[in-house]
């Protein structure tokens, strides 16, 4: 009887080593805490600005997490830091906060999270009674009556501001768009490559891609996450100089990277 | 019950599921293994499916509370509710098949899908208008590769400009495709940095969630 063995999966290789790697690099992060230089984000500062804006107005603020069509994904996460941020800032300034919720069919279970998060934050900041349930309303399942909904309850309720992260399709310009024509600071962020172009036209400030997943770190001001965000250049660094070797030496026709990379 | 209030729980409720979903991905794992997995994934689609109720019951309670209180535009809410439960029951009852609940699908869901999804054009002409206003550098440059894309995908634009096609090719599969590549791997890397702190019990959705059950500590 030998021992068992259980390898690795054919062509995971690669990928093992290099999960492996962000692993160890992001755990010694968030414990050395030595925060690297971390240039501002525009869009992710403006959103303080845009609470304020709300406070002077006295109107309220539009946050959406996004439309999740896949569930609590990275980006769906990303837009619920954005929200629980937004919250605490709403709470704390008592503008009213209105987050409509829906857009898929996986939306359900995003919108009781979301809703326990802002609630979290009403409780944490000592205003329980100003949580309003009513002002969280799941709209539709349906992208376009989601989206239909979320204008209308713009045009009506007419914020300051929009703040709109997550997963974001083809229905996020129709929002973005409205924004701006009732006169309300359009902030968006979104990892849908084909729709950054379209929300990048019409927002104010738009998070674009690995931005908007380092939101929830850059936002708590936690050493310890902060640090991570060291991390990602580490691994871009380590992409960059795979991809510099891969074009060298496949020029010197060698398919070494290549064969790396997939095994 | 004092063990379900703890953040370790749910840390370690987290570490343990990610290990049952991350483990089969990388490795030849025992079959139990793979059952696991494969049972933690339909156990997420059985939750969804109970959530969707929630929904139901949430968008009826808002539409039943804007009739009574008879507030502008209130009958519209009595047409989305009476819809929405005729396609429900209709569902239920009779079935996906039966003609009522496709005569709902073909005449008012579609169709209103369809609409909204054109009037996007118009935003997006409004809103590359203001975004091609030559105010910067970036802008600039912007406009001037939206010119020679526009051209290449206009009736008659590469009859007019006949160099405008290779220049707006040169653009799409060597500026746009390299800008796209750098985009999907510093995304693909700042989720996964993501999922790691998720684990870690670090980000700040998790620790919303954390300080509630907990009770603030």
């Amino acid at each position: 009887m030998g021992i068992e063995l259980y390898p690795i999966a054919t062509g995971k290789i690669s990928g093992l080593i290099f999960f492996a790697v962000l692993i160890i690099l992001t755990l010694y992060n968030l414990r050395s805490k030595k925060v690297p230089y971390i240039r501002r984000v525009p869009a992710i500062d403006a959103i303080e600005e845009g609470i304020g804006r709300a406070t002077e107005l006295g109107q309220p603020i539009f946050v959406s997490c996004g439309m999740s069509p896949r569930g609590v994904d990275a980006p769906t996460v990303a837009g619920l830091s954005m929200l629980t941020h937004s919250a605490r800032m709403c709470a704390r300034n008592d503008v009213r906060l209105i987050a409509p919720m829906g857009g898929s069919d996986q939306s359900y279970t995003v919108m009781e999270l979301a809703r326990d998060l802002v609630e979290t934050q009403y409780q944490l900041e000592g205003k329980p009674e100003s949580f309003n349930i009513d002002d969280m309303p799941f709209l539709s399942g349906r992208q376009f009556a989601w989206a239909s909904a979320y204008c209308g309850m713009m045009m009506r309720e007419k914020p300051a501001t929009n703040i709109m992260v997550g997963v974001q399709y083809a229905s996020a310009v129709y929002i973005s768009e409205v924004g701006h024509e009732i006169g309300a600071m359009v902030i968006s962020g979104t990892t849908y490559l084909s729709n950054i172009a379209c929300l990048a036209a019409s927002s104010d400030y738009v998070m674009i891609g690995e931005e908007m997943l380092a939101a929830g770190a850059y936002l708590s001001g936690d050493a310890g996450q902060l640090a991570t965000i060291r991390t990602q250049d580490i691994g871009k660094l380590i992409f960059l100089a795979i991809t510099v070797l891969g074009i060298v030496i496949l020029t010197m026709g060698s398919n070494f990277v290549i064969d790396l990379l997939s095994s | 019950m004092s063990i379900l209030r703890r953040k370790e729980f749910f840390i370690a409720l987290i570490v343990i599921i990610s290990i049952f979903i991350y483990v089969p991905y990388f490795f030849e794992v025992p079959q139990f293994m793979s059952d696991m997995e494969i049972w933690l994934t339909e156990t997420t689609v059985v939750i969804i499916a109970f959530s969707v109720w929630v929904g139901l019951y949430t968008s009826t309670r808002r539409e039943l509370v804007k009739i009574q209180r008879k507030g502008r535009g209130w009958y519209y809410s009595g047409i989305i509710l009476g819809l929405a439960w005729v396609m429900v029951l209709s569902g239920l009852v009779l079935g996906k098949e039966a003609t009522i609940y496709k005569f709902l699908q073909w005449a008012f869901i579609i169709p209103g899908d369809s609409t909204i999804y054109a009037i996007l054009v118009f935003y997006l002409t409004s809103a590359g208008a203001r975004a091609f206003r030559l105010k910067s550098l970036e802008s600039t440059l912007l406009t001037f590769g939206a010119v020679f894309v526009l051209l290449k995908q206009a009736p008659l634009g590469e009859l007019l400009v006949p160099w405008a096609g290779p220049v707006a090719i040169y653009i799409q599969d060597t500026l746009a495709m390299a800008a796209t590549r750098v985009f999907n791997v510093s995304l693909a890397i700042g989720s996964v940095v993501l999922a790691i702190r998720l684990m870690a019990g670090q980000e700040m959705a998790l620790i919303g969630l954390v300080r509630r059950a907990t009770g603030g500590d």
